[in-house]
């Protein structure tokens, strides 16, 4: 039997996998998320910030990242419209751009929120963290005066006195991150120059799972004043914004998947010592 | 001329950013705007070379009938297709943006999401506690899968808070000395391509 556990067919293994992520969408299990020292930084720190606050949202991932990712852009950005917080959109991935338009549009035409006015979709230009470098210094030439849907930066009544990405004209970037370019770049070559300025501009993150424990520390050295890591830390931000979203949802899935898969690991052990012992 | 050129090209960039990015006076002057402008041409026009790469590299599959040629025509199919829409329609327009939408969304996504059932696989086919460092790093695995879910805390208080310290003590030291080596090499790696003393990315036969 013991031999029979080691060599058991992967379809098996991908069939009880499939049972434990779905089974908890028909069925929510309904158990609480604790909101984590993490999220509880990045939301203190980033609620402080005053009504009118111009924040730059940069959703640098593709498709890939986007189960993690969309959720806690989505959740960022309600944050953002809550508080009155002026937004600027600019990916360093093309398909970035594509991905936090589409809720961006969506969020803004929920809650009544106008473009050039109160949000600004700047797109993608080709050059990645070139082209962050260069808007530290000519925001508008960086983006060929223009903004992600083709019309004048000119036209945008919240573009006019939004000349740099740099304080004061930007109070904080918030990088949803899967890789490079990501929130390094922007400490590279924004927000740790700014930081001898009176008023740095504040670099928060968002990471997929996998690349949370990387940014640890950067965050305890106070270069990124906060992080959401993974879907987790999604569930968590909607948890504190009280609008509940995606994630939320989908954490009852991803606990029962952590337990099979340590049930496997366990499973496995036994039947490889038991096989031994024999 | 042919090596010296690109490697006095590759000399004289460097100390420019050199100077603009670390010297303070010399980027008080606000000076690499341009040569930004320049880089940015540079990125969009290798983006067409990499496509011609890609096409001569495929086209040969198909030329010669190698194994698993078809998947080289889907792809220079899918490749030019996408490229002509884009510069026909422009990427702002409705179907360019449908065409993503109804294609690479569901495809990535799908290849990220089939990882958790290869983990789940390997989980049970091969990760066997054989050591004591495999003991450790199963329980500190453990212990960070459960804390990072809404289950952790309903089992015990306690898991949460020793995923925390395991993320922060010995995962942030770790990742530290990790990030000051490879800060160091790249540091490295950087002045030996400024130097010229690394030559490979001149092509073949320029060591």
């Amino acid at each position: 039997m013991w031999e029979k556990l080691q060599d058991l067919d992967r379809r098996w293994i991908y069939l009880v996998f499939v049972i434990a992520l779905l089974f908890p969408l028909f069925k929510p299990l309904g158990l609480p998320i604790k909101v984590g020292a993490d999220v509880q930084n990045f939301y203190t720190k980033f609620d402080k910030l005053p009504a009118g606050a111009v924040v730059w949202l940069s959703p640098d991932y593709s498709p890939g990242a986007s189960a993690e990712l969309n959720p806690q852009f989505e959740a960022v950005l309600r944050h953002c419209f809550k508080n009155n917080y002026k937004l600027l959109m600019y990916s360093m991935w093309e398909q970035g751009s594509f991905l936090g338009r589409d809720i961006m549009e969506r969020v803004a035409k929920e809650l009544n929120k106008v473009h050039g006015v109160d949000w600004i979709y700047l797109g993608w230009r080709a050059g990645g963290n070139t082209v962050i470098r260069r808007a530290s210094e000519d925001l508008w030439g960086a983006m060929e005066n223009l903004d992600g849907y083709d019309k004048p930066l000119a036209d945008s009544p919240l573009m006019a006195n939004i000349r740099r990405l740099w304080t004061p004209d930007v109070d904080a970037i918030v990088c949803f991150s899967s890789g490079s370019p990501g929130d390094g770049d922007y400490m590279t070559y924004v927000t740790d120059p700014a930081a001898k300025e009176a008023k740095p501009v504040l670099l928060f993150t968002g990471q997929v799972a996998v690349q949370a424990p990387s940014r640890i520390p950067v965050i305890r050295s106070g270069q990124i004043q906060g992080m959401i890591p993974g879907m987790g830390g999604a569930a968590e931000y909607e948890t504190l914004n009280k609008i509940p979203g995606k994630a939320a949802g989908l954490m009852d899935a991803q606990s029962l998947a952590h337990v099979v898969i340590l049930a496997f690991i366990v499973l496995g052990n036994i039947a490889y010592l038991a096989s031994r012992k024999k | 001329m042919r090596k010296q050129l690109p490697l006095l090209l590759t000399g004289t960039a460097a100390l420019w950013v050199v100077l603009c990015q670390y010297i303070h006076q010399f980027n008080a002057l606000k000076m690499m705007g341009t040569t930004d402008q320049w880089q940015q041409i540079i990125v969009a026009t290798m983006t067409l070379v990499g496509a011609v790469n890609l096409t001569r590299i495929h086209g040969t599959n198909i030329q010669r009938r190698r194994s698993g040629y078809y998947n080289s025509i889907a792809l220079l199919v899918a490749l030019w297709a996408y490229i002509a829409m884009g510069i026909y329609l422009t990427n702002k327009h409705v179907t360019y943006r449908w065409v993503y939408d109804a294609t690479c969304v569901p495809w990535e996504a799908t290849m990220f999401s089939m990882i958790a059932f290869f983990i789940a696989s390997a989980a049970v086919r091969t990760f066997r506690i054989r050591t004591a460092e495999a003991a450790v790093m199963g329980l500190v695995a453990a212990f960070v899968m459960l804390g990072n879910v809404p289950l952790g805390p309903v089992i015990s208080d306690k898991i949460p808070q020793l995923k925390d310290w395991l993320m922060n003590i010995p995962n942030g030291a770790g990742f530290r000395a990790i990030r000051i080596g490879i800060y160091i090499g790249t540091f490295a790696a950087a002045m030996r391509i400024a130097l010229g003393l690394e030559r490979a990315h001149l092509g073949s036969g320029a060591q």
